[in-house]
C-alpha cells in the first residue's frame, strides 16, 4: 500500500503532488468522453473550466483578453476571482500541483537527467520582460497571445480535440511541438520557470503572507547530506535563501527531503527576513552569489 | 451574384488573422475583431456543442489559431444555443435565434438545380426560418433574404449538387 506519510509521520508531499498532477491529467482525459455523452456540468480546459455553476478562468488568459480587447467584461472578471484568490493564498501551486505541462517537464527532468543548477541572475528580468512582451504584443495585434501559448491550455485542449472532435489540429500540435523543442533545447525547465505567462502571473501574485516554505536555521544541518533541499528542488531554488519572486511553487519537495528533520516547512509568510544574507553558520549557499 | 462575395469586403478584419470566409464563428459571436481579441481558445464552446459542430481552427487562421470555427459543409449549426452561454470571455454573447448573424447563404445560380429547371427545394425545406430566410419565387427558385438568414448552414449539407450550390459566407 502506497502511503502518503513517511515512517516518521512527515507528509510525503512528492507522492501527494504526483497524485494531484496525474489526477488532473486523468480528469482532462476523461472529460471529453463525458462531452460525447452530452454531459457538460464539468467542462472546459485549463484556460477556462466550468464546474457546475462556477466558472474559472486562467488569470493571465483573462488579463490578455482584457488587454487585447481594451474592454473589461464582468463574466471574465468573475471567472478570474477564484484562481487569483487561490494564488494569493497558496502561491503558484497551479504550476506544481495541477499543470500537465509541469508534469511532463518533470518527467523530462528524469529522462534527460537534468539537475540542479544556479538560478541565473537574468532569470527574473527574463520572466518579467517576456510576460510584458507577450502582453504588449497582444495589445499590438489585438489578440490574447498569452492564452494562445499557454502550455496548460494546449495540454488540455489536445485530448478534447483527439477524443471529442476525432483529431488533433495542426495548431495545437504545432504549438506543443515548439514548446517541447524549447523544453529540450533551453536550460532546465526554462519555460516553466521564466517564460510561461501563466506561471509568471501566478508568481507575481505572491504576497508577504502567501503560503511559502519557511526555513528554521537553528535546526538546519546541511553537513548530514549536503543541501538536499536545494539539490532536489525541481525549480532550482534554494529554499533557505529565497526571495518571494524566485518562483517557488510550494511543491513541497524540499520539505519532504530535508534530512535534518523539519527545518523546512510550509508557512504563511517567512519568519526570517527574506533578503537576509547567510549568517555565521557557514552554509554553502549554492543558490546565489 | 454567383461568385461574388460582396460581404467579405466590408468585414473589418484583424491584420494578424487570416480571414477565411468559409469558416463561420459560433452563434452570438461579436464582430470578428472583438471576437479575436476576447477569445482565449479555452474550447468550452467546442465542448458544449452536442453536434460537434464547433471545431478548433488551425494555422489557416493565422494568429487566430485555436479559435472556434464552424464549417457548415461538414456539420452545420443546429441553433441549440448552448455555446453562447458557456463562453467565459463574452466573445460569444447570448442572443435570440432570429438575431444570430454567423453569415449568410449564397446560392450559385449556375449550378443550383432549381435555377437549371430541375425541381428541388432541399435547402428551402432544411431552413429553420423557412419562408423568410429562404423562400421560393414564382419560378420555384430558392431566394435567400440576407435580412433573415442567420448563416446556420443547415441548407448546405442537404444540397444535392456536387459541390454544393449553396454555401454560407461570413458577414462580420
Amino acid at each position: 500500500m502506497v502511503s502518503c506519510f513517511r515512517h516518521d509521520g512527515r507528509m510525503r508531499w512528492g507522492r501527494l503532488r504526483r497524485l494531484s498532477q496525474t489526477g488532473f491529467l486523468l480528469l482532462f482525459l476523461v472529460l471529453p468522453f463525458t462531452y460525447l455523452k452530452g454531459q457538460i456540468t464539468v467542462m472546459g480546459t485549463l484556460a477556462s473550466l466550468q464546474v457546475g455553476p462556477i466558472s474559472l478562468v486562467d488569470p493571465v488568459s483573462g488579463l490578455a483578453s482584457i488587454i487585447a480587447a481594451r474592454d473589461i467584461g464582468w463574466t471574465l472578471l468573475s471567472g478570474m476571482i477564484l484562481p487569483v484568490l487561490l494564488a494569493l493564498a497558496l502561491g503558484p501551486v497551479f504550476c506544481s500541483w495541477v499543470c500537465p505541462w509541469g508534469l511532463l517537464s518533470e518527467l523530462l527532468d528524469k529522462i534527460l537527467r537534468r539537475n540542479v543548477g544556479r538560478i541565473p541572475s537574468w532569470l527574473g528580468p527574463l520572466r518579467w520582460s517576456f510576460l510584458g512582451g507577450v502582453l504588449l504584443l497582444g495589445l499590438a495585434t489585438g489578440m490574447p497571445l498569452a492564452a494562445t501559448i499557454s502550455a496548460p491550455r494546449l495540454m488540455t485542449v489536445l485530448p478534447m480535440e483527439i477524443i471529442f472532435l476525432g483529431g488533433a489540429t495542426a495548431g495545437t500540435l504545432g504549438l506543443l511541438g515548439v514548446l517541447l523543442i524549447l523544453e529540450v533545447v533551453l536550460p532546465r525547465r526554462l519555460w516553466c520557470r521564466a517564460l510561461c505567462p501563466v506561471g509568471s502571473t501566478l508568481v507575481l501574485l505572491r504576497l508577504r503572507k502567501t503560503l511559502t516554505i519557511d526555513w528554521s536555521e537553528p535546526t538546519c544541518r546541511p553537513e548530514l547530506q549536503g543541501a538536499t533541499c536545494f539539490v532536489k528542488c525541481p525549480w532550482n531554488i534554494d529554499p533557505r535563501h529565497m526571495r518571494p519572486r524566485d518562483g517557488c511553487t510550494n511543491c513541497g519537495t524540499c520539505v519532504e527531503r530535508c534530512p535534518s528533520g523539519p527545518s523546512l516547512d510550509f508557512s504563511f509568510g517567512r519568519t526570517e527576513p527574506e533578503l537576509d544574507p547567510p549568517s555565521g553558520l557557514n552554509l554553502p549557499v549554492l543558490g546565489r552569489e | 451574384m454567383a461568385r461574388r462575395d460582396p460581404v467579405v469586403n466590408r468585414t473589418r478584419r484583424n491584420l494578424w488573422s487570416r480571414f477565411f470566409p468559409e469558416g463561420l464563428r459560433p452563434p452570438g459571436a461579436r464582430p470578428e475583431n472583438e471576437f479575436l481579441a476576447l477569445c482565449i481558445k479555452c474550447g468550452r464552446c467546442t465542448a458544449s456543442c452536442p453536434y460537434q459542430t464547433i471545431r478548433q481552427s488551425g494555422w489557416e487562421a493565422g494568429l487566430g489559431v485555436g479559435t472556434p470555427v464552424i464549417h457548415p459543409r461538414e456539420i452545420p449549426c443546429y441553433l441549440c444555443m448552448i455555446c453562447p452561454d458557456v463562453c467565459p470571455t463574452g466573445a460569444l454573447e447570448p442572443v435570440e435565434k432570429e438575431d444570430i448573424d454567423m453569415g449568410e447563404a449564397v446560392i450559385d445560380t449556375d449550378t443550383c438545380y432549381a435555377f437549371l429547371g430541375i425541381l428541388c427545394r432541399s435547402c428551402v425545406d432544411a431552413c429553420p426560418f423557412q419562408g423568410t430566410a429562404i423562400r421560393q419565387n414564382l419560378a420555384l427558385e430558392p431566394i435567400v433574404d440576407p435580412e433573415f438568414c442567420v448563416g446556420c448552414g443547415l441548407c448546405v449539407p442537404v444540397c444535392p449538387t456536387e459541390p454544393e450550390a449553396i454555401r454560407v459566407i461570413r458577414t462580420k
